[in-house]
């Protein structure tokens, strides 16, 4: 990896962490607007009600508290529970679910982005045959039935009708019960990838500079592998970004239908309780792992296609 | 003309495309023959078959181009001095991709901006012919590129080993696409338009650099061209083409200086020239015939102000021109009863002036 290469990372990790610092105040921002307090109960006086903000630190003014907020988040402190754990670390709650959600995000990706291509490479070089029709067909499947769909019709077949996999998310067997939801997401990352990498193999495969490669009398599989492929991978790199933010609001419904304790449950739990910090941290991480998927995204785009590594001025 | 060692030999080459419900007959019976170390232009308007035919004699016509009939024989020397011929139309693809393609017959195409490889550093472009074909070891294969790059023209070339292609010039590009092409040392080398995209001031720098690499190390060249300028630059032998068929040939004084087809009137009347008295650049009216319809007669006719009755009728056969034995014209004008006809008089001039300024070679 050369100098200009390291810069750019740096610049782009940079600009990730002010993208970040945004988000994190437009978030705080929009929870304390909520109506309501996280102390609803009708049996507490005004006068306790104050008691109980002066102990959360919630009495005083937005500003200060979003600083404090800061100060802890820094050390790794996400603060306290309010409602749904009562008194107990966000961190503590949060992170375990974070990491279940998030190993089921990119196992999704990862199946449904490799799984995908090789549906659009075969698809491009058969074009016009069976082969090509039955990827089609899968595709719009894939891109027109939404994941929990999918995630019940195989808890139907998989999991009731011929009882191989458990419905539920059995907490001695974690690999196992997260084969039906990780399929069942993975199934729109493998309609659209498929569908970007047929197109672009189609185009890359008439460019100019295959026909050059045909004329260097190079067999088709070197034509293949070394000159089409990394060609026609680069436009679906990018496109993986925004199937990302829908697999991430996929992993709510589909987690809650295979009971998955993930982040999706707890988030809409928070909500409804007002209980800011898990809120805070909840929607944080959403917004953490889509950045960083981003980030991931045009560095290896970078990496792959040279004409965005050396940008201007080389 | 002692010793003239004969290269390519194509006869009576018929293709023809399937498209969606119809035939397209692009080439009808081609003939065509290119000595060692000299230079055959093929020059005509789109759709003239002029690519057809070389992508026949490299094996990569589209998937639904068929060769109806004839020949492309092949003749290599190989070093321990034995001589070989092979039919390209009778060669499995396997065997055109291992032992032709690249390998003994390379090409350089038209547009540089777009044949070379985006993702892939100049240097492992050029290294990968010669380590494919030849297995050479990647040091040597370096050292070769390094040296041929250098030979084709391009400054620093162990810098430009590590670029990519949008980091060079359009010329530059060029250059690479040649050196690729030479990469393998070819007996022949197709040119399909490669000056066409390119500025005129490099395009007369590219057209050198082919010359200069032909002489020394004695190719075949085969230039596709519909710009006569380059024509009468570079060519020994030009090869008219109209609807599929080669309608004159000779070498480059006899189409120049004697051009006895119609259609070739028509091509030079038609090349933009400085000073000329005329106000509107001369165009052969009409368009050319479609070729999913089988041609009646001559296919030039019905543009043709000298067609004759027959020429409606019959087709013309190739007629040898009285005194030459490498000028042949198919046209019915050169029938011994054919009326006796002259080329425009603007045309006349035109030459006239050509020849005392000596603008072909």
């Amino acid at each position: 990896m050369d100098k200009s290469m390291l810069k750019y990372i740096g610049k782009r990790i940079l600009i990730s962490i002010v993208t970040l610092f945004v988000i994190l105040s437009i978030l705080f921002l929009m929870t304390r607007l909520l109506p309501g307090t996280p102390f609803n109960s009708e049996k507490m006086s005004p006068e306790q009600m104050e008691v109980v903000k002066a102990k959360y630190g919630l009495d005083k003014p937005v500003i200060v508290q979003f600083g404090n907020y800061l100060k802890n988040m820094v050390k790794g402190d996400f603060g306290l529970s309010y409602v749904l754990y009562k008194d107990q670390g966000v961190a503590d709650i949060v992170m375990p679910r974070a990491k279940i959600s998030f190993i089921y995000g990119i196992a999704a990706t990862a199946l449904g982005t490799i799984v995908g291509m090789l549906l659009g490479i075969i698809a491009a070089l058969k074009r016009n045959t069976i082969w090509d029709t039955i990827a089609t067909i899968i595709s719009v499947l894939g891109v027109s039935i939404p994941s929990f769909v999918f995630a019940l019709l195989l808890v139907i077949i998989l999991g009731v009708k011929l009882p191989v996999l458990p419905t539920m998310y059995l907490e001695n067997d974690p690999i196992v019960s997260s084969i039906i939801p990780v399929v069942a997401l993975s199934m729109s990352v493998i309609a659209n990838v498929a569908r970007f990498t047929r197109t672009e193999m189609i185009s890359v495969l008439a460019s100019d500079y295959m026909t050059l490669a045909l004329a260097k009398g190079l067999d088709k599989k070197t034509l293949i592998f070394r000159h089409a492929l990394r060609n026609a991978l680069i436009p679906v790199i990018t496109v993986i970004g925004p199937i990302l933010v829908n697999l991430m609001t996929g992993t709510m419904v589909v987690e809650s239908i295979c009971n998955v304790p993930g982040l999706g449950q707890i988030l809409i739990d928070s909500i409804h309780s007002n209980d800011y910090n898990i809120i805070m941290a909840c929607s944080f991480l959403y917004a953490f792992m889509y950045i960083a998927m981003m980030l991931i995204i045009d560095v290896s785009y970078g990496l792959i296609d040279p004409r965005i590594r050396l940008g201007k001025g080389e | 003309m002692a010793e003239r060692e004969k290269v390519l030999e194509i006869r009576d080459l018929s293709i023809s495309f399937r498209t969606e419900g119809a035939k397209v007959n692009a080439i009808r019976g081609v003939d065509l023959d290119l000595y060692r170390g000299e230079t055959i232009a093929i020059v005509g308007e789109s759709g003239s078959g002029k690519s057809v035919t070389t992508k026949a004699i490299m094996g990569i016509l589209a998937k639904n181009g068929t060769i109806d009939s004839g020949t492309i024989n092949y003749t290599w020397t190989d070093p321990d001095g034995s001589k070989h011929t092979k039919d390209i139309v009778k060669m499995s693809e396997k065997e055109i991709q291992s032992e032709i393609r690249g390998r003994k017959i390379a090409m350089v195409f038209q547009d540089p901006l777009t044949s070379l490889n985006p993702t892939m550093t100049i240097g492992k472009q050029v290294m990968e012919p010669m380590m494919y074909h030849y297995g050479t070891s990647k040091e040597e294969a370096y050292k070769k590129a390094v040296e041929l790059l250098s030979e084709v023209g391009i400054t620093d070339p162990e810098a430009r080993m590590k670029n990519y292609p949008h980091q060079l010039s359009g010329g530059m590009r060029q250059r690479v696409v040649i050196a690729i092409a030479l990469s393998c040392d070819p007996y022949l080398l197709i040119c399909d338009e490669p000056t066409t995209a390119l500025d005129v001031t490099i395009q007369a720098k590219i057209l050198e650099l082919i010359q200069d690499l032909q002489k020394k190390k004695d190719l075949s060249v085969i230039y596709i061209t519909h710009d006569l300028g380059v024509v009468a630059k570079v060519a020994d032998y030009v090869n008219v083409m109209y609807a599929g068929k080669i309608i004159e040939k000779g070498t480059i004084d006899e189409i120049f200086y004697d051009p006895r087809h119609p259609y070739t009137w028509g091509l030079l009347s038609a090349m933009p020239d400085l000073d000329t008295d005329d106000d509107e650049l001369y165009t052969i009216p009409g368009s050319p015939p479609n070729l999913t319809k089988k041609v009646q007669g001559d296919a030039f006719a019905p543009r043709n102000a000298y067609a004759l009755n027959i020429d409606l009728r019959l087709e013309p056969p190739m007629f040898d021109v009285p005194g030459s034995s490498s000028h042949k014209v198919a046209s019915w004008l050169m029938d011994p009863r054919a009326p006796k006809v002259e080329m425009p008089a603007s045309l006349r001039n035109r030459i006239q002036k050509m020849i005392k300024e000596g603008v072909a070679k």
